[in-house]
């Protein structure tokens, strides 16, 4: 228990230090995984995979996934990246993917915060309204 | 018609234009009832959280990058990498009237059968007690229709008495006592339509019980007529840790309703020790840091607030109170152990139950020395107060040198007559379980106690004496014993009487 506990502070420690001017630096994010790697520390793989972990949150944190029943063009795609990018405060990277579930419409997703303009939801919508 | 087209026009219209933001998480690890997620930034303390498939679960752990859960319910097809949405609700049971006369769970759900509860109001289960102003002091009486509690350890609406003892000594047989002569003393006031008589209401909280104990208890209520006053919220022994975590809370929300309406309720949790195991449990899955007895470092501040939320309320919050006897099993007697200690300094007093005693056919076996009702005295009516004033103590003293007597044969006349009126009170409190004695009664049968009148019969016969008081007070003294209960203290006159009805019914007694 104590092992595991070691190895996620220390996972943190190293995580806050691949951090300038309060974003993630991905070139000593690469650093670190390779001197980790190179070196074989004591719990070194414990370390690695909680350290994958947090930069795995903070990635998605900032990533915008979006979500659309028919693929959209990529200018469309731009101006949402930077709509969502200007009202987050920073930058933002975007993955655009099809999902027909949605029947229509788009489904955001930065971090935790969802947007769901779909035709699915809606449906759900007037779904629990109706049962009401 | 084109009414109901445009309210469906318009909910579409309201649809059309809505785009629904919502905070979210991904599953990543579960098991055992717990699950731990990443995601849910904006998620707050003890809110729900929904799982896909209408399953909810409680956020307990707020972490950097994790949150635990409990989940309420069937959680065997959750899995890792699942969406779970915030909801912006705290937990919630039903409350109110519609519940007297059922069977629910944790989630107020119900599991008698019959129907679902028609409930309008729902409390959250997690609430701050009433606070100082709101307050005032106990100064109605709990009547448990046991003598030696009403006579030595009087309960007071708005106290928490706590029931402690080992196994099978007892302990829930004083709260379905309780709970049966509040049903009668109820159902007497209606019938009778006094309307001065506050009824108290029941919530029965079984906690970590074999299914068996509760359809046991669930049928003593039946046979007694006690069920339409009265709540059971049950988590067995095979509900989850969850639930039995929840339950007593969610019998908390449901008296706070009596309480907060004006009313009366008495609340029983039967009993904490369990309740303490499964908050232990849940706190080790969701692997909080553990303490003495691996029970985590707020299982203090768990029974704490759970039982301040007993409270009698001022008349300017109502007047209403909440009555709560939580029950925690001793092992072997050991009343030092990590939780009874926890529960007996924040309840109002104890009713310690001795296995000795209870082996001995001292029934109810209530250790005089160790039980105490801290509050409940301001409660006890004035005529019970005269009557049994000295009784606590003479017993105490019985008990202590009873234990000395037995290695000497040379008594002084004094110590002797102290010892022969402590066997006949003992005699006295001796009671059968689910009959409840009126207070009038107990009056009567201490007035005897207290003024001699037993000191002359064999040990073997105070017994069959108390019984052929009663009988013969009821049927040819009725007016008495109703003049007890109305007046609520014993005038000269009336003390009079009550000598006359004891001396006449002794005259005509074969010891």
């Amino acid at each position: 228990m104590k092992s595991r506990r070691d190895s996620r502070r220390a996972a943190r420690r190293i995580f806050r230090a691949c951090f300038a001017d309060s974003r993630l630096d991905t070139e000593r994010v690469r650093r670190a995984v390779r001197s980790l790697g190179g070196q074989k520390p004591r719990q070194g793989l414990a370390v690695l995979e909680e350290f994958h972990r947090l930069v795995r949150t903070e990635v998605t944190r900032w990533q915008l996934r979006i979500e659309s029943a028919a693929p959209l063009p990529p200018e469309c795609l731009a101006e949402l990246q930077a709509r969502v990018a200007a009202r987050a405060g920073r930058p933002v990277e975007s993955a655009a993917s099809v999902n027909p579930a949605l029947i229509g419409g788009l489904r955001l997703r930065l971090g935790s915060d969802v947007w769901d303009g779909s035709v699915a939801q809606r449906l759900r919508q007037l779904e629990v309204q109706s049962e009401k | 018609m084109s009414n109901l087209l445009q309210e469906i026009e318009s909910q579409i219209t309201n649809l059309k234009t809505s785009v629904a933001r919502q905070n979210v998480g991904i599953v990543r690890e579960i098991g055992d009832g717990v699950a731990r997620i990443e995601g849910l930034s904006e998620v707050m303390l003890n809110e729900m959280i929904e799982f896909p498939g209408g399953l909810y679960g409680l956020a307990l752990n707020l972490e950097e990058t994790e949150v635990g859960a409990i989940i309420l319910g069937d959680y065997a097809h959750v899995k890792e990498g699942d969406e779970v949405k915030t909801t912006g609700r705290l937990l919630q049971v039903p409350v109110g009237r519609p519940l007297l006369g059922r069977v629910v769970n944790a989630l107020g759900q119900p599991l008698d059968g019959k129907g679902p509860i028609q409930s309008k109001d729902a409390y959250p289960v997690e609430k701050i007690a009433p606070g100082i102003i709101k307050r005032r002091s106990v100064s109605q009486p709990v009547q448990t229709g046991i003598m030696a509690i009403d006579a030595m350890i009087p309960i007071g609406r708005g106290q928490r008495e706590l029931i402690i003892g080992d196994r099978a000594t007892g302990k829930t047989t004083i709260a379905v006592d309780t709970i049966i002569n509040q049903a009668r003393l109820n159902r007497a006031a209606e019938t009778a339509g006094n309307r001065d008589y506050r009824p108290l209401y029941c919530i029965y909280v079984a906690v970590g019980q074999k299914n068996s104990n509760i359809a046991r208890t669930l049928g003593v209520f039946e046979a007694e007529g006690a069920m339409p006053y009265t709540t059971i919220v049950a988590a067995s022994a095979s509900d989850t840790a969850t639930n039995q975590y929840l339950a007593p809370f969610a019998g908390a929300a449901m008296g706070e309703w009596f309480m907060d309406h004006g009313m009366d309720a008495l609340i029983v949790y039967d009993d904490l020790s369990k309740h303490a195991v499964a908050y232990r449990q849940v706190s080790l899955l969701l692997k909080r840091p553990s303490g003495r007895e691996a029970y985590p470092g707020d299982v203090f501040y768990l029974h704490s607030r759970l039982l301040e939320r007993a409270a009698r309320l001022s008349e300017k919050a109502g007047g209403g109170s909440l009555t709560a006897l939580p029950i925690i099993e001793t092992q072997a007697g050991d009343l030092s152990a990590y939780i009874p200690t926890n529960v007996i300094s924040i309840t109002d007093g104890q009713i310690f139950l001795e296995t000795d005693l209870f082996y001995q056919g001292v029934r109810p076996a209530i250790a005089v020395g160790t039980s105490v009702s801290r509050v409940g005295s301001a409660a006890q009516i004035k005529a019970m107060k005269q009557v049994a004033g000295k009784v606590k103590l003479e017993l105490a003293q019985y008990r202590e040198m009873a234990a000395f007597a037995q290695f000497g044969s040379d008594l002084d006349a004094k110590t002797r007559a102290l010892l022969d009126r402590g066997q006949r009170t003992v005699e006295i409190f001796k009671q059968i379980q689910y009959q409840p004695q009126p207070v009038e009664q107990q009056v009567l049968v201490l007035w005897c106690a207290t003024n001699g009148y037993l000191d002359d019969l064999p040990v073997d016969k105070v017994k069959p004496f108390q019984t052929g008081l009663i009988e013969f007070a009821s049927t040819r003294k009725a007016t008495l014993l109703e003049q007890i209960a109305r007046e609520r203290v014993l005038t000269d006159a009336l003390a009079a009487d009550v000598k006359k009805c004891v001396e006449e019914f002794k005259a005509g007694f074969k010891a």
